[in-house]
């Protein structure tokens, strides 16, 4: 596995702003979101995935699930 | 179950192949220059105990209600973390990509596959592992009810079967063996002991 930074950005917004100054997926991103990491830690390990940094939003509060007015449901992360 | 430990006055697997492991370590080194010897006692220091490693981050792991300051690798998973620096060898490493459950462990009371999971990613999370569960004297009643049902045969997935199983009395799940198989489904047994498996469960779940 590569060396990365490990960040836990304190809110959306902080996560959002570090996401937004890396390449996208196609030029092959340097950033990435740390969720249940069972794709990404897998991939880092084989070196398929590769970021410089990695976002570990597990802490952020978006584990909600809500009912809409409209009808629908607005999961979290 | 409790780990043997290194320094025990007692014979036991996990002892021997330690001494002849470190034995053998020490011939074949000694027929290297000083340099090469230098080189591999800095490469084991970057695999095992972290404490010198570049870049290293000092996290606390509460395991088995007990806390553990660790200076770790960022890149360290919670499964290799627990085995290596902790020293809890219950935890098995199957196959190291979350597709055997053999390092299934508890965080803040659910199960994870440790292998999957990056050691300070739990900085202040409370883990439990199979040598939290009971102790050889006072075992588990999933330990027990294992050991009844006979629910093994190498014993090499037993500890994640077991760590999954007690989750799971905590998880919605149907009264069949099917609902059970399926909340299992994570746990691969490659002796294939699963009948006893469903069976040891079934029993606690039926006594509960």
């Amino acid at each position: 596995m590569h060396t990365f930074e490990f960040i836990r950005p304190t809110d959306s917004a902080a996560a959002i702003a570090a996401a937004a100054q890396s390449k996208t997926a196609q030029q092959g991103a340097d950033v990435r979101f740390m969720g249940g990491g069972t794709t990404l830690i897998d991939l880092m390990k084989l070196n398929v995935e590769t970021p410089a940094r990695v976002l570990d939003i597990n802490r952020l509060p978006l584990d909600k699930i809500e009912l809409m007015p409209d009808g629908g449901l607005k999961i979290g992360a | 179950m409790e780990d043997d430990k290194i320094g025990s006055p007692q014979p036991s697997r996990r002892r021997f192949l330690l001494t002849t492991g470190t034995t053998l370590a020490a011939s074949v080194l000694a027929a290297h220059t000083p340099a090469q010897v230098l080189a591999h006692e800095t490469e084991t220091a970057s695999s095992g105990d972290a404490s010198a490693v570049e870049g290293a981050i000092a996290i606390t792991l509460r395991i088995n209600g007990k806390d553990h300051q660790l200076r770790i690798d960022p890149r360290t998973t919670l499964l290799d973390c627990i085995r290596e620096s902790v020293a809890l060898t219950g935890t098995k490493k199957g196959c190291d990509h979350g597709q055997c459950g053999a390092c299934t462990v508890h965080v803040n009371g659910k199960r994870v596959l440790s292998c999957l999971n990056l050691a300070l990613m739990n900085d202040g999370n409370k883990i439990t592992t199979i040598e939290g569960l009971g102790t050889p004297e006072a075992m588990h009643p999933m330990q027990a009810a294992f050991v009844a049902c006979d629910g093994y045969q190498c014993g090499y997935c037993t500890s994640g079967q077991i760590m999954s199983a007690v989750a799971l009395l905590k998880e919605p799940c149907g009264p069949d063996d099917a609902a059970v198989k399926e909340l299992m489904s994570g746990n691969i047994c490659r002796c294939g002991a699963y009948a006893n498996i469903v069976a040891a469960i079934q029993q606690v779940r039926k006594r509960a």
